[in-house]
């Protein structure tokens, strides 16, 4: 089962439910954990440890020159605009390039050799029997975010319960991350910026036939702008995460509180139950 | 030779056009035979990359001067790997003028 | 024209509160862009009045033909992004995962496949009471946010070509969005706050706005809220050779303003003040350009 915490907005707090969550459950249950915010990972600093890393890959053109007849032809194909044909001999742009593979298919003399370029890597690290951190972490000025996003998700796809920390946005990386997921938990703050993030993030999920819950987090009673929009919408909201100084401390300095006080524990514990009941019923 | 042109329209007093890669037209003076031609830019509408693709047209053109206004990084990079002089020019010219004012004054190229 | 580019790394650290309360106090006249197209918030606070929408289209995406597909499922096999699925005897385009890129129109034997554009977001133009504001929205579903803001920033070009200052307001993240913000800027504003998520964050960009030979400022949002982190980043900055344009303490009349709809510098309190030596700062960094 795959649940997926995302938000739209940045910053409500979806690595500090993640990281919670994680460690909770994992005390009565094997999870995985996924970090797919391969650009700006951070997971594991709640979760230090000596990773295990995989370099990701893709495939990109190189010509060679010798069998190039500069017909135009792969110049002619892609759309993005990575090759040109020049008299002599063909330019390739590799921050153009989506790896797609079109341009060896079309090529009539062989000329284009598929070679590997490195966009990022994958850190694996077993911190327990029951709790496994896998983060993706996309190489600084590469735009391949969504090859990283995959192959973090292509190796924990056959994990029995993921919870995968989402990047923020409703574009490309956050639609990698939550297609095709069990549900998706909606982490957002009761102010305007929550409010309108969230109701685009949920206008994706729609398109994308994803279930969604929400959790309001930095919650101080009045929060009736997300109550509103839920209700309208048929969105259960699982939890409200009360602003609190000590958790905000904690998960600032990179520890996580449901480690510490027993009594976040036991809320991120009810949470956890209530996310997988949900994921459960829905399934 | 072939002087190529942005244009806004599809004849040479049409106002030049202010971008390359995504010029609605490219006009096309031929020095030796005196002729002008315009024709569309294949890649207009295109999303990503048009300035390398704007590029890969002008070469099947044959042009070897370009009297252009502003120019991304990748088109910039395509033409000079592609040899194609580029003669900077103000827009708000027609692309006649902009032609003949390049004729009256060949030498200044960039 | 001066370029000035408000980012962050890390998501919800006060780019858009930032970048409002700038508009409202620099001086010179100026374009407005928000380039965080997934989630475009700047326009929540400054009171705009819409001109006109332009649709923008994004990549062309592939369409099967039902009547002529034979089923054979050779296009799903050459899709590299998994956006061709099986739909009973047929195959589909998955439309939302579909990158444009065509590879499926050139392996289908029965011409089944072709390429039509499509609408995958739009383009606003609104008048502020601090000049124009140019902002995008991604029709559900769609990607191609670093084209959009590619256009954004053309757009604005073409608006006011004269204009001598475009203040935009970025998204998070060190993805394709965020280098097509970048690129060809003259001034980074990094706005950080005091936590370990941020710091890596920060790092990151730092390292990325580098590359792109970036002008970088640094501002410390929430600043007193942990000290000892808050030092490191000024120790980072240091190293770095970042001028901290200022710090700004936790305050609730930030919420209070952005609740109300407008900048924070239009109320007063402990914020509004730190946010008004910022700008002072950057001013005269600005005029020096």
């Amino acid at each position: 089962m795959q649940i997926v915490i995302a938000s739209g907005k940045g910053g409500t707090g979806k690595t500090t439910v993640t990281s919670n969550l994680g460690y909770v459950l994992s005390q009565s249950r094997t999870i995985t954990l996924a970090d797919c915010d391969v650009e700006e990972p951070n997971l594991g600093i709640f979760f230090p440890c000596v990773p295990e890393i995989h370099p990701v890959h893709v495939i990109i053109p190189q010509v060679n020159e010798s069998q190039c007849m500069h017909c135009g032809a792969c110049g002619e194909f892609c759309r993005f605009g990575a090759l040109t044909v020049l008299k002599d001999r063909v330019l390739f742009f590799p921050q153009l390039c989506h790896s797609c593979g079109g341009c060896f298919r079309v090529c009539p003399h062989d000329a284009l050799e598929e070679t590997p370029a490195y966009v990022g890597e994958v850190h694996t690290c077993h911190l327990s029997d029951s709790l496994t951190l896998v983060s993706g972490k996309l190489k600084e000025g590469d735009v391949r975010t969504t090859a990283v996003i995959r192959r973090v998700r292509e190796m924990t796809g056959n994990d029995p319960l993921v919870l995968l920390d989402s990047p923020p946005g409703t574009a490309c990386p956050f639609i990698e991350t939550v297609d095709d997921v069990s549900l998706c938990v909606l982490v957002t703050e009761p102010t305007p910026f929550g409010l309108h993030d969230l109701s685009v993030a949920v206008n994706v999920l729609d398109v994308l036939n994803i279930p969604a819950v929400v959790v309001i987090n930095r919650s101080e009673g009045s929060d009736e702008l997300i109550e509103e929009y839920c209700s309208v919408r048929g969105i259960p909201i699982l939890m409200k995460i009360p602003l609190d100084f000590p958790l905000l401390t904690a998960q600032n300095n990179g520890d996580l509180i449901s480690r510490t006080d027993p009594a976040w524990f036991e809320r991120f514990k009810e949470l956890g139950e209530k996310i997988l009941a949900y994921a459960g019923g829905v399934s | 030779m072939i002087v190529c042109v942005p244009s806004r329209g599809l004849t040479v007093d049409s106002q030049m056009d202010d971008r390359f890669g995504r010029a609605a037209y490219f006009a096309f003076f031929d020095t030796d035979t005196n002729t002008a031609r315009v024709e569309p830019n294949p890649h207009a509408g295109g999303s990503g990359g048009v300035g390398p693709m704007a590029v890969q047209f002008l070469v099947k053109n044959n042009v070897q001067i370009l009297i252009a206004p502003r120019l991304g990084g990748n088109a910039d990079e395509a033409l000079k790997a592609s040899g194609i002089t580029v003669i900077m020019q103000n827009p708000d010219v027609t692309v006649q003028a902009a032609y003949n004012a390049w004729k009256a004054n060949p030498e200044n190229a960039l | 024209m001066i370029q000035v580019a408000v980012v962050s790394g890390k998501g919800g650290t006060g780019k858009t509160i930032l970048t409002a309360s700038l508009a409202t106090l620099l001086s010179q006249d100026k374009v407005l862009i928000d380039a965080d197209v997934d989630a475009a918030n700047l326009a929540l606070l400054l009171s705009p009045t819409d001109r006109k929408t332009l649709e923008f289209k994004g990549m062309d995406g592939a369409v099967i033909d039902t009547e002529s597909c034979i089923g054979c499922g050779i296009c799903a096999e050459a899709c590299v992004y998994d956006a061709i699925r099986k739909a009973g005897d047929i195959y589909e385009i998955v439309p939302y995962r579909c990158e444009g890129c065509g590879s499926c129109t050139i392996v289908c034997p029965e011409d089944a496949v072709s390429m039509a554009s499509r609408i995958t977001g739009m383009i606003h133009y609104a008048d502020t009471p601090l000049g124009p504001l140019l902002y995008g929205s991604l029709t559900p579903g769609s990607g191609n946010s670093g084209l959009l803001v590619h256009r954004l920033r053309q757009e604005a070009g073409l608006l006011r070509p004269d204009v001598p200052l475009v203040l935009i307001d970025g998204p998070p993240g060190i993805g394709c969005p965020l280098i097509s913000t970048i690129t060809g800027i003259q001034i980074a504003i990094l706005v950080t706050e005091p936590s370990k998520s941020a710091q890596s964050d920060l790092q990151r960009l730092i390292t990325l706005c580098r590359s792109f030979r970036v002008r970088m400022f640094l501002v410390i949002n929430r600043s007193d809220v942990n000290q000892n982190i808050t030092e490191d980043i000024l120790r980072l900055a240091a190293e770095n050779e970042i001028m901290v344009l200022g710090t700004i303490p936790f305050d609730r009349t930030v919420l209070n303003a952005t609740r109300q709809g407008v900048p924070v510098v239009r109320m007063s309190g402990a914020a509004s003040e730190a946010i008004h030596q910022i700008t002072q700062n950057l001013s005269k960094e600005l005029d020096q350009l």
